[in-house]
C-alpha cells in the first residue's frame, strides 16, 4: 500500500543504482564514501535479504524510502557471451521516473542523477531521458565522487552546510582507503570481496570520527 | 608613486581586516632549502617537514592549509612568492559539516563494536605514523 507520509530520512536516503561487478568496486567505493562525507546515507539492491517477497518489490521499496536516486547506466554494452544487453539499470531508472511521476506529493520531489560513463554517450541509446541530471565518470573514481558531490550539493543550504570539494573528498577517500587494509585485518575481512554493509559501517564511523574540519 | 603604493596597501590591510582568523587556521609556507623544499607554518621557526619535490611539499600544504581554513604561499627559487592559495572563504559562518548517518542493515560477517574498535586501532596507527614523520623530517633536517 502506497505511504501517504514520507519515511523516516526519506529526504536522507540515496538509493544507488548501479553494477555490482568487480571493475565497477572501485566507483560503487567512491560513491558510497561521498554519500556517507556529504551526511546521507546510501542503500541498494545489495541491502537485500534474499528472503520474502520478490526482489523487484525490495526494490520498489527501496526506491520509495529514497528521495535520491544515482543511477549508473554505463554498463549497458552487450555481454560478449550472451549477445544482449542488460537492462537492470534502465529499467529501476525508468521506474524511479515514473515513481516521481505518478507518486504521492513527497514522491514528486524525487531528484535524480544519471551516470554514465562518457558524455552524451546517452543519446544513442535511451535518448528519451535528456532534461534529467546526467553526468558522466569516465570510469573515474576522483570523477564519480565530483559528480555525486556537485549533484548533492544542491540540495544542501549552503547558510547552514559546510560541504568539502570534491577533491577534498577524494583525499578523505584516499586516506580512508589506507585506513581499510589495516581495519580488515582484525576483523579477517577480505578487502577484494567487501559486503556492502562491511563496507558503509566501516565508511560511516571512519568519516564520524574524522569530521570536515 | 609612495602614494599609489600607499592607498593600494591600505586596501590590502581593509580586505585582511575583514578576514576573521580561526585560532586553528595557519598560513604555510613552502620554501627551498638546499636541494630540497620545506613546509614552515608561520611563526614556526622549524620546518613542519621536508620534500623531495615542489610539487610534493605543494600537495601536503594545501591540504594542511584547506583543513585549516588558512592559506598557502608558495616561494620560487629565487624567494620571491610565486603563488598564493586562500581557504577561508568558508569560514566565519558558523557552518558545520552535516552529521554523519549509520547504515540501516546491521554488518554481516562482524559486530558492530568490533568494527568500531578496527576504525579505533586504524586511526590510532595512522596517527602515530603522521606524528613520527615531522620528527623525522626534522632529524633529516638537522643533519642538512
Amino acid at each position: 500500500m502506497p505511504r501517504l507520509l514520507p519515511p523516516e530520512n526519506y529526504d536522507r536516503n540515496v538509493f544507488i543504482n548501479c553494477p555490482f561487478d568487480v571493475p565497477y568496486e572501485p566507483l560503487f567505493h567512491a560513491i558510497v564514501f561521498t554519500v556517507y562525507d556529504l551526511g546521507f546515507k546510501p542503500t541498494c539492491a545489495k541491502d537485500l535479504s534474499n528472503a520474502g517477497q520478490p526482489r523487484f518489490n525490495k526494490i520498489q521499496d527501496l526506491i520509495e524510502r529514497c528521495k535520491y536516486s544515482i543511477h549508473d547506466i554505463s554498463r549497458t554494452e552487450i555481454d560478449p557471451v550472451l549477445a544482449l544487453p542488460r537492462f537492470n539499470m534502465p529499467l529501476e531508472l525508468g521506474l524511479d521516473l515514473g515513481c516521481k511521476r505518478y507518486g504521492r506529493d513527497h514522491l514528486q520531489e524525487k531528484v535524480i542523477l544519471v551516470l554514465d560513463f562518457e558524455q552524451y554517450r546517452f543519446q544513442r541509446f535511451i535518448s528519451d531521458i535528456a532534461g534529467q541530471d546526467i553526468d558522466f565518470h569516465e570510469n573515474n573514481p576522483e570523477r564519480a565522487i565530483n559528480a555525486v558531490r556537485n549533484w548533492l550539493r544542491l540540495e544542501l543550504d549552503p547558510k547552514l552546510v559546510k560541504t568539502p570539494s570534491g577533491g577534498l573528498i577524494h583525499d578523505r577517500y584516499e586516506t580512508f582507503q589506507a585506513a581499510l587494509t589495516t581495519i580488515c585485518t582484525p576483523l579477517n575481512w577480505d578487502i577484494n570481496n567487501l559486503p556492502f554493509s562491511d563496507f558503509s559501517w566501516a565508511a560511516s564511523d571512519w568519516i564520524s570520527r574524522n569530521p570536515i574540519r | 608613486m609612495p602614494r599609489k603604493s600607499a592607498s593600494k596597501k591600505k586596501k590590502v590591510a581593509a580586505k585582511t581586516a575583514g578576514h576573521k582568523a580561526s585560532p586553528a587556521s595557519r598560513n604555510l609556507h613552502v620554501i627551498p632549502r638546499a636541494n630540497e623544499w620545506v613546509i614552515v607554518s608561520e611563526g614556526s621557526p622549524r620546518a613542519s617537514s621536508v620534500h623531495g619535490t615542489q610539487i610534493e611539499a605543494i600537495k601536503v600544504a594545501r591540504k594542511v592549509a584547506k583543513e585549516s581554513c588558512g592559506q598557502l604561499v608558495v616561494h620560487a627559487r629565487s624567494g620571491r612568492i610565486r603563488a598564493r592559495e586562500h581557504y577561508w572563504g568558508d569560514f566565519g559562518l558558523q557552518r558545520e559539516p552535516r552529521k554523519v548517518m549509520a547504515p540501516d542493515t546491521p554488518p554481516l560477517t562482524a559486530s558492530v563494536q568490533a568494527i568500531k574498535s578496527a576504525v579505533s586501532a586504524a586511526l590510532a596507527q595512522s596517527s602515530s605514523k603522521s606524528r613520527s614523520k615531522p620528527d623525522a623530517n626534522l632529524k633529516k633536517l638537522a643533519t642538512d
